[in-house]
């Protein structure tokens, strides 16, 4: 049977499972911004609460923190944290991106030095891909890795790398051919941010949060051991990276039904302002975020029985931006002269978290490679138009 | 929970890929216009595709209306211009389903063909040379022999549809289902007519995404094909990414038994999604082709046209987004997630 559209007697229990534990664990109050002091702190202290608990990342194998689930098994794990309103992932470059490249391209030696920390809260990553002048064209970057006996030689700048303020460590590719150019000659590292010679400049975000950061490289002496696959391979393993950003992992249909579902009781609260565009709009997200969860289930089914994901991942990352933008929009929308009032204003709806939820969904489009880039992709690799 | 196609519906989608491709290229279109392709009629119902839902005890393939989606979409992506849903969507379960076999042997086998009268279409395609007529009413379904019928010819958009009014004195036929029961069969007719219409928009609009890329790969200007501009691979990608998302939406409500209590809205949302993706495709395609694209001489306008036509049939828009709507914005409604699946 391909088609069985309803849980098994497993995925049911394993759902009241987590729904147990997230009843008893999810702290009663949000937490403050991920991106303060702070806030970061209190969200390190809640990966680790969920690693005790055991569900710090349910997909990844038991010797690592995981509990070896199934993506159906993850699928039900994330709509049960979202549907308990559980905080954001501090550690998702971590678990998410660095997590699976690590599984896909580390030695032994690696996965175990690195993995279990960061399922446990005690390492944080940053990303350190883009570069002042390598953004959208991310195989410009001059980043550069000398070679030097057992260590490398790092030095030059990042940028816009989030959480970097507070993270441990950083991943990134760096130039280690100096006489290369574009996708050859680049190396996959891990960097400790505390290592002699990095400095890290906070920048804020529209916020006012020091929510991404400029890495300056003077120097850093980086060993080997610490290179992700082999020299000159650090493009692939990037692309790889990238591949999950955009695929499954980043963004799991969860999260947009609770956006959704509260757009709906923001839309019932506020019948005076409910114009014929008000309710497009609020049926519109109902639409676009189960479309969203089919596909992503349909998507975890092909995956489970053997396919790979391919450049298709850039369709998703194009739907869930822009759906996402547009369910923030019409609450904006909604709220009227409501909707500029900040956190912890007592006006405030919803204490500011649709302004926030705007704010961020602005950056949806932008980071994890630019929806214009996407477009490129899905034109040429999956629709076979030919280059510029 | 398992939401992926097997090998055996790979296999028939790529089996009726080829045959649709292969026997009804856009030439057979430009003969056609207006009329029906006994021919091609006669080669479909050789493939075995008009029984895919009677019981093998009756001659049928005994498949589920996930494996009619998936050929109805191939259907579609050739804007194949046979009553297929009608025939082996509507006609066929419900013969079967009355016992009706000599008229359920003759769909089959494509020696005649039977017209489908119900209260959401009010002009029926292909009825000239049907042999009977299935009428469904809420409270009586019932079979009347052609003879009965009235015809009064109508004009569509779509060279391809042939449509008329239909109507008839008296009962002159015979009653298959009453009450209850009738009503019961008249809102499953209705489901699978609005999945499998929405299964042909799919495959409109993958066919027109595939036609305006193939334009887009040899039209040439300012010395370069136009698809090496962003602009246009932009609208495509645009395209392409709306069919991506309303396919698994669309098999959602193929797959979901008539019986549980969200098929309403999973098909309304199957209809709206899958129309959308074939508007925009449309909309899209005709950009692509430029001057080319506003002619008779290009062969996007059969599929756009069917678009045009689809949209409209089993629930138009208003009447699904309104499904959709008492849904959502009821209270308590069951919405977030983990609401999806049961
Ligand atoms: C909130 C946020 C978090 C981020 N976090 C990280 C992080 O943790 N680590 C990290 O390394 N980076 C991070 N980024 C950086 C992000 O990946 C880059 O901003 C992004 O790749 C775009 O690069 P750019 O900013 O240099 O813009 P540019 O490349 O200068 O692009 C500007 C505009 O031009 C368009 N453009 C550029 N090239 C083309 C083209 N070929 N065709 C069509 N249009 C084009 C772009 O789409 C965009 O609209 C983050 C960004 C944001 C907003």
């Amino acid at each position: 049977m391909s088609f069985d559209l309803t849980y098994t007697d497993r995925q049911k229990a394993f759902r009241a499972e987590v729904r147990a534990w997230m009843a008893e664990n999810v702290p009663g109050q949000r937490l403050p911004s991920l991106d303060t002091a702070e806030g970061f702190a209190q969200h390190r202290a809640w990966e680790r609460r969920l690693h005790a608990g055991g569900w710090s990342m349910v997909t990844w194998p038991r010797d690592y923190g995981g509990r070896g689930c199934d993506l159906i098994e993850w699928l039900i794990f994330e709509e049960e944290y979202y549907r308990a309103e559980a905080p954001l992932r501090v550690s998702q470059n971590g678990i998410f991106l660095l997590g699976p490249t690590l599984m896909e391209f580390g030695t032994p030696e690696q996965k175990a030095r690195f993995l279990p920390p960061m399922a446990n809260g005690d390492e944080i990553w940053a990303q350190a891909w883009s570069e002042p002048n390598a953004g959208s064209d991310m195989a410009a970057i001059r980043a550069r890795a000398v070679r030097e006996g057992d260590h490398y030689v790092v030095s030059g700048q990042k940028i816009w790398s989030s959480r970097a303020v507070f993270a441990d460590w950083c991943f990134g590719i760096f130039r280690t051919d100096p006489a290369s150019r574009r996708h050859k000659g680049l190396s996959f590292l891990l960097i400790p941010l505390s290592a002699k010679g990095v400095t890290v400049r906070p920048i804020e975000q529209l916020d006012g949060d020091p929510g991404f950061a400029e890495i300056f490289f003077d120097d850093v002496k980086v060993p080997v051991g610490n290179r992700l696959g082999a020299e000159g391979q650090g493009w692939s393993i990037a692309m790889a990276t990238a591949g999950f950003e955009r695929g499954l992992m980043l963004r799991s249909p969860a999260r947009f039904q609770k956006t959704a579902e509260r757009l709906v009781a923001l839309y019932k609260s506020r019948a005076d302002r409910a114009t014929p565009e008000a309710k497009a709009a609020v049926l519109r997200a109902w639409q676009e975020t189960e479309a969203y969860c089919l596909n992503t289930y349909y998507t975890a089914s092909r995956l489970m029985s053997g396919a790979a994901i391919g450049p298709e991942a850039s369709c998703n990352k194009i739907f869930w931006s822009e759906m996402d933008r547009r369910m923030h929009r019409a609450a904006m929308a909604l709220m009227g002269a409501f909707a500029e009032l900040e956190e912890g204003t007592p006006e405030a709806i919803d204490d500011g978290r649709w302004l926030d939820g705007y704010m961020f969904s602005l950056a949806g489009p932008i980071y994890a490679g630019t929806n214009e880039i996407q477009r490129n992709i899905i034109a040429e690799r999956c629709l076979g138009l030919p280059r510029s | 929970m398992e939401f992926r196609l097997s090998q055996d519906q790979k296999d028939l989608v790529e089996g009726a890929a080829a045959f649709f491709v292969g026997e009804c290229p856009p030439a057979v279109l430009r003969r056609l216009e207006g009329g029906m392709c006994e021919e091609l009629w006669s080669k479909v119902a050789q493939m075995g595709f008009l029984g895919i839902l009677a019981p093998e005890e009756v001659g049928g393939l005994g498949l589920d209306l996930i494996d009619l989606t998936l050929l109805v979409e191939q259907a579609g992506r050739v804007a194949l211009p046979l009553p297929v849903v009608e025939n082996a969507g509507l006609a066929v379960p419900l013969l079967a389903q009355c016992g009706e076999s000599e008229l359920l042997d003759k769909v089959m086998s494509g020696s005649g063909r039977v017209i489908v009268v119900h209260p959401a279409v009010p002009f029926v395609n292909h009825a000239e040379q049907a042999c009977a007529a299935i009428i469904c009413k809420r409270e009586r379904i019932g079979v009347l022999p052609a003879a009965a019928l009235r015809l009064e010819k109508v004009n569509s958009i779509d060279p391809l549809r042939s449509l008329s009014r239909v109507s008839y004195d008296a009962w002159h036929g015979k009653e298959v289902l009453v009450g209850e029961a009738a009503g019961e069969m008249e809102k499953q007719v209705f489901t699978r007519a609005a999945v499998l219409t929405a299964a042909e928009l799919l495959g409109l609009a993958a066919g027109m995404i595939e036609m305006a890329t193939e334009y887009a790969k040899t039209r040439e200007q300012f010395g370069k094909p136009i698809g090496s501009f962003q602009a246009l691979k932009h609208h495509l990608a645009n395209a392409f990414v709306k069919l991506e998302f309303a396919r698994p939406v669309v098999y959602r409500a193929a797959a979901l038994s008539p019986q549980t209590s969200k098929i309403d809205v999973a098909v309304a949302h199957a209809k709206l999604a899958a129309g959308d993706a074939a508007c925009f495709a449309a909309e899209t395609a005709i950009q692509v082709f430029g001057g080319m694209g506003y002619t008779y001489e290009a062969d996007l306008h059969f599929w756009m046209k069917r678009v045009w036509a689809l949209q409209g049939l089993w629930g138009d828009r208003d009447f699904h987004t309104s499904r959709l709507e008492r849904y959502v914005l009821a209270d308590g409604a069951a919405l977030g997630p983990g609401q999806t699946f049961e």
